[in-house]
């Protein structure tokens, strides 16, 4: 288990570094010069010479990417051209407020998906699991910010039961500002969880080891949550990995529908600016959380799946 | 003492298969004596393993028990609530030991599942006890044993983990579907081995399913023959390996490989056993069978008793006549 970890972690630092380099010169290839975005288009030519100088832009290019590893690694991220803040003091700002979106919407998430994919594998073909299918179907068919939209209409101006907007000060009433955009995320993800569930239930619960369990004398209910549920769950930890990661660049529109000042704001934000020092950092923290979630997926399978631990060292 | 511990009357399963009903079961009947050994032979598709689900109602959702009784110690298992009976009374062990194990689950645990489902003891009673079985059934360490995942045994040590699993209750009934088959030579001496000694340890009455005939020899004192869905010959096993019945038992026999005569072919009996959508009507081995005569594909064989421990379902008992 221990060595398992461990060489999903060394992966994990890899794809980092990939990263890394990727946005480097990504951001050294787009079009657009850095110190005439920075300074305006009114700058002298020796004020635009003089910013490359500070910045470091004339320095030959393995130079600067070294300067830029070393920056990134020490979690300096520079300054905002437009603003002259600190990204990093920005970033740290602004990455709780995602996180506490992805994870809430990923409970709400599993909370109604898992039970109800259960559900309608249990009943397959009865009312039930119509009904269950044609709800995820219909969650799955509706576009995050619509929906968000919507909930904002009928929960916040019209029944005034959740803020409208911002991302709250204080324990309760962040709790309170994450409700709607968490709900939304999280029936769009508990869609997707239910359909995976049931299919993956569907198919588990045809195996043999289910028979035995069953001449073993285990009624239906222990059947289901003990042998059956258990297995049904690894591909389902999968779409959950594949989900959160779509859900971060989800997490953008909702979070403008919501006007929640998270990551995606601050990254829309840099973008509009052509802030090219807080797009890098905003896009390296997203990359950040893509590994971090892989990571977590690839031992959460191993804490299920005894298997793995040994097959995919 | 004579009360048959387990008594199967006409009992017919049906599946739906398409739009279609099949039976692939059909009209069965056998006991089992207290502590008594059965064999049911037949080859592949002959309907041994659609009987022995039937007898726990572990059959898929397509199927059903049309008609029939099955009596457990007396009471009707149709009526009784099976998870009461499944474990408890009445264990079973699979063909495919290599995915009849959950993979999430340690072995220890599997095993000793019936004891804490059924509450025949606290959980850490129930652990030692699985380890104790364990160790019957011939597993090495078994206390580290029964920390391992299914995963890192062979297949014949998940089909010693099944079998002690099956009979941690110390059932009265242990219905086992082809143990030995998908298990290397040596091996399904071992489990042979096993299962013998626990039924002389344990009491339990075994109800064999095979195909293989050398198995049914030495280890069950009456033999059941199915072919094609229905029971064709019924003996104890000296009677049917000294004076077969019905043509398709003869045939069963020649197709025994022996030591002796290596130079000949082994025989083959012509043909397949055909798919429950194709039953033929009358005696269903008349297609395939050497001594068919025309009554043969027309009506049913009864059952003709031979000795009062033999009968065979065959014409040529009455002379190709009906009585």
């Amino acid at each position: 288990m221990r060595r398992y970890i461990t060489n999903r972690a060394v992966d994990a630092l890899l794809t980092v570094w990939l990263v890394l380099t990727l946005v480097f010169f990504a951001m050294r290839v787009l079009p657009g010069d850095p110190a005439v975005a920075a300074l305006g288009d009114q700058a002298s030519s020796d004020q635009l010479e003089a910013f490359r100088a500070l910045m470091g832009l004339n320095d030959p290019l393995p130079l600067q990417y070294v300067h830029f590893l070393w920056d990134m690694l020490r979690l300096d991220f520079g300054t905002s051209f437009r603003t002259g803040d600190r990204i990093g003091a920005l970033l740290a700002g602004a990455l709780p407020y995602t996180l506490q979106l992805a994870f809430a919407a990923m409970l709400v998430g599993a909370a109604i998906g898992i039970p109800a994919g259960v559900v309608a594998a249990t009943n397959r073909g009865r009312s039930a699991d119509y009904i269950a299918r044609l709800l995820s179907l219909l969650g799955l068919c509706i576009p995050e910010f619509y929906l968000g939209a919507l909930l904002l209409i009928v929960f916040a101006l019209r029944l005034d039961l959740f803020p409208i907007m911002g991302g709250g000060a204080g324990f309760l009433d962040r709790l309170n500002h994450l409700v709607l955009p968490a709900v939304t995320l999280g029936i769009v993800m508990a869609a997707f969880t239910a359909r995976l569930t049931r299919s993956s239930l569907l198919e588990v619960l045809r195996r043999d080891y289910i028979r035995t369990a069953r001449a073993r004398g285990a009624p239906e209910r222990v059947v289901v949550w003990r042998h059956a549920l258990r297995n049904a769950l690894i591909p389902v930890v999968t779409g959950f990995g594949i989900y959160i990661l779509t859900m971060l660049s989800g997490s953008i529109s909702i979070e403008l529908v919501f006007a929640r000042p998270g990551l995606g704001t601050v990254l829309v934000s840099g973008i509009l600016a052509r802030d090219y020092p807080v797009v890098q950092a905003g896009l390296v923290v997203f990359a950040l959380c893509v590994v971090v979630v892989n990571l977590t997926m690839d031992v959460l399978y191993a804490l299920i799946d005894p298997r793995i631990r040994v097959e995919a060292l | 003492m004579n009360n048959p511990l387990l008594q199967v009357e006409g009992l017919t399963t049906a599946f739906r298969a398409g739009g279609a009903l099949i039976r692939p079961v059909q009209d069965v009947s056998f006991s089992v004596a207290q502590g008594g050994a059965l064999g049911i032979v037949g080859e592949s598709g002959s309907g041994k393993s659609v009987t022995a689900l039937s007898i726990l109602r572990l059959l898929p959702d397509t199927a059903r028990i049309e008609t029939g009784r099955i009596l457990f110690d007396g009471t009707d298992l149709a009526t009784a609530g099976m998870t009461s009976v499944r474990g408890r009374d009445i264990g079973m062990v699979f063909q495919e030991p290599m995915t009849s194990l959950n993979p999430v689950l340690r072995v220890g645990d599997q095993v000793a599942e019936s004891l804490t489902l059924h509450n025949i003891c606290p959980p850490a009673e129930a652990r030692a006890r699985a380890i104790d079985m364990l160790r019957r059934v011939g597993l090495s360490d078994p206390e580290r044993r029964a920390q391992d995942y299914p995963h890192q045994m062979s297949g014949g040590m998940r089909q010693r983990v099944m079998i002690a699993g099956a009979l941690v209750c110390r059932p009265r009934l242990l219905i086992a579907d082809e143990p030995t088959t998908a298990l290397d030579v040596t091996i399904q001496a071992q489990i042979l081995d096993i299962l013998r000694r626990m039924r002389a340890e344990l009491g339990t009455a075994i109800v064999l399913i095979t195909h293989d005939l050398g198995v049914i020899a030495e280890f069950v004192e009456s033999v059941v023959v199915m072919y094609a869905g229905r029971v064709v010959e019924r003996a104890d096993v000296a009677s049917l390996f000294r004076n077969p019945g019905h043509p398709y038992t003869t045939g069963l026999l020649r197709a025994v490989p022996r030591l002796h005569d290596v130079q000949r072919r082994l025989y083959q009996i012509p043909g397949n056993v055909p798919p429950p959508t194709r039953f033929p009507p009358g005696c269903r081995f008349a297609p395939r069978c050497a001594e068919a005569r025309p009554i043969c594909t027309e009506h049913v064989p009864p059952e003709i008793a031979l000795s009062p421990s033999q009968s065979a379902a065959c014409w040529k008992h009455t002379g190709f006549a009906r009585p």
